[in-house]
């Protein structure tokens, strides 16, 4: 169940290099109106990829440009080793959705968020709702004690 | 896009969410329902009269419907409800329900506008097509669809996992929502909702030796000193009146009582830590009136406690907390740490001061050490109230909402079958 919601071509084909040399290391989305008066997801903010280690500061940072009162919705790429030490990546999707911005607001976004995960193909999903949510030992239960030993910035 | 979607939002879409306590009705994009009436009706069986005219669907039943028709006394009149277990059991009712609020309160013709209903988690397949026959066949909607009410109030909230408690009059449900659909192995129902404490109101009452007079009994009243007895005359030429709805009456005027007095203990109720609480007063329709203490603890106490209920099984009823843990103990290892860390609280009993409180505190010693407790629950009374209708006026609302809808053409096409495939 869903909203039906649509991510603009040209921000899809961008978000579907998060996470790839050349592409991006994180995106961030708002929904807007299109000229046809469809609500889409649209690129805002983005951090171009780099080889070193995506520390969890950084997508604290991205989110505050716009200030943390403004719900949006940001792709990443979050690297953490593995429990065989091994260095490796997964895309995480963030869904910022502040209490405080009426309930219009939040439900176009809550009810959106799985559509557009699911569209970006990123495999985890991660709502917060506040700077309580916003912590690193909750990124790293979302990743999964399953798959990681640790990722990076959220040492514990 | 086919030739079957729905294209046309140009007329607002209306939003129905049927409870078993009340009905709310109004247009999509709104913040509030325009409508919230009873969904109890009132039925009176009227004599047929023999008439030249052989038209043999001559109602035989005449309805009361909403405040003002329902609570005037006539005779011989029933009160009944078509909604059972949150799912419609009564479908000339309901219809009844429909039609009232269509004239009422929408005032436009049903054939103008979509329809968006709430629905429980736990509806049937045969009900779910039967909703959907209903709207299109006979209110000729152009456009149909149909909402778990769960997921409705986790969207709003802004979340697409979570569990949603929803303490309204007959239940406390906990459903687990994920990624937007409900899992249905965790799905936990307690008979603890409002309709258990306005019954646990009346056994306070009582034990106290206080008989709770409705108002439409009451002619006359004199001003008495609090806990003096109530100097107070009854109407004369009253009907006669049915069983079911003087309970409907005494029901109406404990709910005032429960909205004005009860509160939620921080903590697991203890009368001695209680009595120094500050007092509550509350005049009665009769003019009895007397402050209430520690009793207006002592009522709700059960809702979380259920273990000291006269007379009932302990383990047919489970206190909201429990209700709660054992709804995510029921799901998957790997989603429960997601569950606990956002518990979405919707109802109107909720609205209990001090509920939200209580339900951290005792869930808190339920929460597995390595996992996070967070409750969410909005602010405003309304929000609270109407989540499940609010999320849908917002919902189909949105311009991409448009393209979700059972069109008529469809489901003329696909049958009512589609209802099944269209709204999961």
């Amino acid at each position: 169940m869903a909203s039906g919601i649509k991510i603009e071509d040209e921000t899809k084909t961008e978000a579907l290099k998060c996470g790839k040399v050349g592409g991006y290391k994180a995106l961030m989305m708002e929904i807007v109106k299109n000229t046809s008066k469809l609500e889409v997801v649209r690129m805002i903010e983005t951090i171009p990829f780099f080889k070193d280690e995506m520390h969890f500061d950084k997508v604290v940072e991205l989110l505050n440009v716009r200030g943390y009162d403004q719900p949006a919705y940001l792709l990443f790429d979050c690297d953490y080793v593995t429990h065989d030490s091994r260095k490796s990546s997964t895309l995480v999707f963030l869904s910022w959705i502040p209490d405080n911005i009426g309930v219009k607001q939040r439900m176009l976004y809550g009810s959106s968020a799985t559509a557009v995960r699911q569209g970006l193909e990123a495999p985890v999903l991660w709502e917060c709702q506040d700077l309580s949510d916003l912590k690193a030992e909750e990124l790293f239960s979302k990743v999964g004690q399953k798959k990681a030993q640790r990722v990076m910035g959220c040492d514990r | 896009m086919s030739g079957g979607v729905y294209g046309g939002d140009e007329v607002g879409a209306l939003v129905f969410d049927a409870g078993s306590h009340s009905f709310r009705a109004g247009y999509a994009g709104e913040d509030c329902p325009k409508a919230d009436f009873p969904s109890r009706i009132g039925v009176e069986m009227v004599e047929v009269m023999e008439t030249d005219n052989a038209e043999e669907s001559k109602p035989d039943k005449k309805l009361s419907i909403d405040t003002s028709q329902l609570l005037f006394p006539k005779k011989g009149m029933e009160v009944v409800t078509p909604i059972k277990d949150c799912m419609i059991e009564d479908w000339d009712t309901f219809e009844a329900l429909l039609n009232h609020a269509y004239k009422r309160y929408i005032r436009s013709s049903p054939e103008q506008h979509p329809v968006l209903m709430s629905e429980p988690a736990w509806n049937e397949r045969n009900r779910r097509e039967k909703i959907a026959e209903l709207m299109f066949e006979k209110y000729n909607v152009p456009a149909f669809f149909l909402c778990k009410s769960p997921v409705l109030s986790a969207f709003a909230n802004g979340r697409s996992t979570g569990v949603v408690l929803d303490s309204g009059a007959t239940h406390t449900t906990a459903v687990p929502v994920h990624d937007g659909y409900v899992l249905q192995q965790g799905i936990v129902k307690s008979p603890l909702g409002g309709d258990f404490v306005l019954m646990q109101c009346k056994e306070m009452l009582q034990s106290l030796n206080i008989d709770v007079i409705p108002h439409y009994l009451v002619a006359s009243k004199e001003e008495v000193k609090p806990e003096a007895s109530a100097k107070w005359t009854q109407k004369k030429n009253l009907p006669d009146v049915t069983d079911s709805w003087k309970k409907f009456m005494i029901n109406h005027t404990l709910e005032d009582f429960a909205a004005s007095v009860l509160q939620v203990s921080d903590t697991e109720y203890n009368e001695h830590e209680c009595v120094n609480l500050p007092k509550v007063p509350y005049y009665f329709p009769n003019g009895y009136n007397r402050e209430f203490g520690h009793e207006r603890l002592a009522v709700v106490e059960n809702l979380f406690n259920p273990s000291k209920v006269r007379g009932a099984a302990p383990s047919s009823m489970l206190g909201v907390p429990s209700v709660v843990s054992s709804s995510i103990n029921m799901c998957d290892v790997d989603i429960r740490p997601g569950l606990y860390s956002s518990i979405i609280v919707t109802g109107g009993n909720t609205l209990l001061q001090g509920f939200t409180d209580r339900l951290n505190s005792e869930l808190a010693s339920k929460t597995p050490p390595s996992m996070r407790l967070k409750i969410n629950a909005s602010s405003s009374s309304v929000e609270r109230k109407y989540s499940p209708w609010v999320g849908g006026s917002i919902l189909a609302s949105l311009g991409t909402f448009q393209q979700m809808w059972i069109s008529k053409m469809e489901y003329e096409d696909g049958g009512k079958s589609c209802v099944e495939r269209k709204c999961p």
